[in-house]
């Protein structure tokens, strides 16, 4: 008798063949150059680099987001191919006004990534810290978070938001409203999710060692469950940012968000509503702005979490 | 038919896992009513060569070799062997009738039995489940009657309840039978048990390894019983293959290889084992003299059964690390999960805590630890009540105390590199500064002969053994007067285990602590310890000096204990 393969073994040894060339290709490259990390983060680069250099880039073409040209408009709507683009005005102009709409997206980026990152921040530090303290302390310091974060659950945050605004005097800067509103209404979510991490980390025995050792609750806290935790924080951040960009323009679409003139996606998205069918472009560029940032963000967050958890990396 | 014909015949077998072999050429035979064991440690590939004949191999496995099983009986006359092989069954072909072959042929039974069933239906609608695939012409009554007389067989007396039972509603042992009943409710030839008993206490063991035995004897069943235990294959098995990196270093029957074993991994392997050795002579007349009424625990609370005296003698005169003083704990009001417990642990000497699963040793220890405040009574750490201490002055107590985890895996920090979990009770401490650390910390991967490298590795780069010896070295790193040891060695392979015991012997020699080892073991009890506790339901059952209680038990249960034991004696 010759020797026997089993044919079913050897088909699957056929794909075993072709999974350990695909992985042997990627074992010796780090698990974070895949093609969803690059491309988002390509993409959240370039917005960094327009929200940073928005001053000069915009002052290549001699234009800023308040400059109105009449002589870019055919009556009230941009003349000329797509929206009024040309040489100086690269994204073309608004109707009505003729503001040159590149300098809009290139400075409302400021503003969305501003906003989206620093209420990102806020939200963090304080759904971090009263997570861990609700997950370690059980008992009464637990029960009071918990509650206090089903209140912050249940709370309708656009009426919130909405009535803010009117009360809160014009002069306040709007940009620090904006981020203080949706970083304290953003931390329950991440609260939530400490709290439960914590719950089981903290029953870990390497938590349990610390504690043999006489460990306090900080040290137990900052060197044993906070390093753990650290993965799981930077995939949901990354991917609550593109919900907030979203948020800040959804609150100035409803005109409680920035005041005019200050550029604004979210504005120009919602004054472009109007003009929808007659310049279509004034939505494109502002819209394809929003979803192109959001869509960065999610990817790189995404990719994020397939490179940090061994077993979902395995699977994709 | 002088000699009996083996109902698989495995030939080269070898399994490979992405192009990588990991067992190279096995050759096995099973006989009909033998118990076959396949012993080795873990990564040598047992498993893996018993899973390929059910075909129950992972699906990245590419299997070569032959594998055929006799159907027996119709061939059983003279027709020889040649046409007797006519009606062999190719179990590597890839037209072999898997559902045939797996549950008629063959039965597996696993090693975790909780783990093994599903835990939302009842237990005899899973063994029900076998008869439906192979056995189609039942009805449903003749299919419960026929599990519940399958389980009786298996022992089960009370077979109606566990036809009715969840899986979370029996015990382990009650599991096992009957994962065994499904296991051979179809009258395989061929029994393949994956470490049946790895997951359950000595008593239990005992009972399972009989079952099976008996069941061989029986239903002339051929049984493939793979375990890393020694003791359980001497306990169980007529023939035995050791099996050492995916190869077969030797085979024969059991009292062979065990007497005279030619390979020298096996001789190793023979060697590492902790061995019992009790005085069989001096039992039986103690046991006529006390005999507490069978049945009834102790629950007097003072240690019924105690050699004081001995006791003494074998602690000496050092100084008290530790004073555990009349402690219970309740988790629920009134319900004592350990109760009214008192021992001294003093410096130099090794108290073992024994005692099944639910015996309330771990209790123990965290109450000494710490991590649980006595109900009633105090615990002394070098005259300090523990309990009451809080803050600085609770830190300050513990620094005296080092503690063992069973798996030191999970007790460090996967984030955290091993030198910074070996200094973490110094951080903890306070008052060195970042260079003695790192003194302290090669001087201990030192003493727990780890080359110097590992204190920049992390835990997942390291092996269970190297773990371990991080896990003491962390335990070691304030020279406390008390270690505590929880099971250190029990997920470790014998040959590892062996050597930590060696290490943990020579570091109290050393540095002369107090040591409270935990175990369920009785061979290691006899190698490490000087004062034996045994514990049954939160109660102390027996007392005294190790070697008076091994070779003299005064009460029925550690007795029971003893007899359990797997006694590899040549």
């Amino acid at each position: 008798m010759s020797e026997v393969t089993a044919p079913a073994g050897g088909t699957k040894r056929g794909s075993a063949a072709a999974r350990s060339t695909a992985t042997g290709a990627s074992a010796d490259r780090s698990p974070y150059l895949r093609s969803s990390i690059i491309v988002g983060g390509v993409i959240v680069l370039l917005f960094v680099a327009l929200a940073v250099f928005a001053g000069p880039l915009s002052a290549i073409t001699g234009n800023d987001p308040y400059a109105e040209h009449p002589e870019a408009l055919a009556g009230s709507v941009p003349a000329g191919f797509g929206g009024g683009i040309s040489a100086s005005h690269w994204f073309g102009v608004t109707p009505l006004r003729g503001v040159d709409l590149f300098s809009i997206v290139a400075y409302g980026s400021r503003i969305s990534l501003g906003i989206g990152l620093f209420s990102s921040v806020i939200s963090l530090v304080i759904g971090v810290a009263l997570g861990l303290l609700a997950g370690y302390f059980q008992g009464l310091a637990d029960a009071l978070i918990s509650r206090t974060m089903d209140v912050f659950f249940g709370f309708p945050f656009l009426i919130f938001a909405i009535a803010l605004s009117v009360v809160v005097p014009q002069s306040f800067p709007r940009p620090l409203l904006l981020t203080l509103v949706l970083g304290f209404f953003g931390w329950p979510g991440i609260a939530r999710l400490v709290r439960g991490q914590t719950l089981t980390l903290s029953k870990r025995n390497f938590a349990v060692a610390s504690r043999v050792m006489g460990a306090s609750p900080a040290h137990v806290l900052w060197h044993q469950i906070l390093p753990n935790l650290m993965p799981l924080l930077i995939v949901n951040v990354t991917l609550s940012i593109p919900g907030r960009i979203g948020a800040e323009a959804g609150l100035s679409f409803l005109g409680v968000g920035m005041n005019p003139p200050t550029p604004s996606w979210g504005r120009s998205i919602s004054d472009a509503v109007q003009w929808a069918l007659v310049d279509p472009m004034y939505l494109l560029f502002p819209g394809g702005a929003l979803f192109l940032l959001t869509f960065g963000f999610n990817l790189l967050g995404d990719g994020l979490s397939d490179a940090i958890d061994p077993r979902k990396g395995v699977r994709a | 038919m002088s000699e009996p014909r083996a109902i698989v015949t495995v030939d080269g077998l070898s399994v490979s896992f992405d192009e990588r072999e990991v067992t190279h050429g096995v050759s096995l035979k099973l006989y009909p009513g033998r118990i076959t064991a396949l012993v080795g440690e873990s990564g040598s590939g047992k498993s893996v060569t018993a899973m390929a004949l059910p075909r129950l191999d992972p699906s990245v496995a590419s299997v070569k070799g032959h594998a055929f099983l006799d159907e027996g009986g119709d061939g059983g006359d003279d027709a020889g062997k040649d046409a007797a092989s006519g009606h062999d069954i190719d179990l590597l072909a890839d037209d072999a009738p898997l559902q045939r072959i797996r549950g008629e042929y063959i039965g597996t039974v696993f090693q975790e039995p909780s783990t093994a069933f599903n835990p939302v239906f009842t237990l005899g609608m899973q063994v029900a489940e076998s008869l439906k695939y192979h056995q189609r012409n039942l009805s449903a009554a003749e299919r419960k009657a026929k599990v519940l007389e399958q389980l009786r067989e298996v022992g089960l007396q009370d077979a109606e309840r566990v036809w009715s039972s969840y899986p979370h509603e029996l015990s382990g042992g009650q599991l096992q039978r009957v994962m065994i009943a499904m296991a051979i409710i179809n009258r395989p030839k061929v029994l393949i048990a994956d470490e049946p008993t790895t997951a359950l206490d000595v008593t239990t063991q005992q009972a399972i390894l009989k079952l099976i035995s008996s069941l061989a004897a029986e239903l002339d069943l051929a049984v493939l019983l793979i375990t890393h235990d020694m003791g359980v294959v001497w306990q169980a098995a007529q023939d035995v293959y050791v099996m050492h990196d995916g190869v077969i270093v030797e085979q024969g029957s059991v009292g062979e290889v065990f007497r005279n074993p030619k390979d020298d991994y096996t001789r190793m392997l023979l060697a590492a084992v902790p061995r019992l050795h009790v005085e069989e002579s001096a039992e039986p007349a103690i046991a006529t003299v006390r005999e507490p009424e069978p049945g009834k625990p102790d629950v007097s609370g003072q240690p019924e059964e105690s050699d004081d005296a001995g006791e003494r003698a074998a602690l000496g005169d050092g100084r008290r690390a530790a004073s555990i003083e009349g402690v219970s704990v309740a988790y629920r009001p009134g319900k004592y999960a350990v109760e009214d417990i008192s021992f001294d642990l003093v410096a130099g000497r090794t108290r073992a805590l024994v005692g099944e699963s639910g015996a309330g040793k771990t209790t123990i220890a965290k109450v000494i630890s710490g991590q649980l405040s006595p109900t009633r009574g105090r615990v002394l750490i070098d005259g300090e009540d523990l309990a009451r201490a809080h803050g600085r002055r609770k830190r300050g107590i513990l620094s005296h105390m080092g503690y063992v985890f069973q798996d030191s895996g999970s007790a460090l920090n996967p984030r955290k590199s091993v030198a910074w979990s070996i200094s973490e009770p110094m951080s903890v401490q306070g008052g060195f500064s970042q260079a003695d650390r790192r003194k302290r910390v090669l001087e201990l991967l030192d003493q727990v002969e780890l080359p110097a490298d590992v204190a920049d590795r992390f835990p997942h780069q390291l092996s269970g053994g190297q773990r371990q010896r991080v896990g003491i070295a962390r335990a070691l790193a304030l020279s406390p007067s008390l270690l505590i040891a929880d099971e250190p060695t029990s997920s470790l392979d014998v040959t590892v285990q062996r050597r930590v015991l060696d290490l943990l012997h020579r570091l109290q020699v050393e540095e002369g602590f107090a040591c409270l080892f935990i175990t369920h073991d009785l061979g290691i009890v006899q190698e490490v310890s000087d004062v034996i506790t045994v514990l049954r339901n939160g109660h102390v059952v027996e007392s005294g000096a190790t070697d008076e209680v091994l070779n003299h038990p005064r009460a029925q249960y550690t007795r029971t204990l003893l007899d359990a034991s797997p006694k590899i004696d040549l």
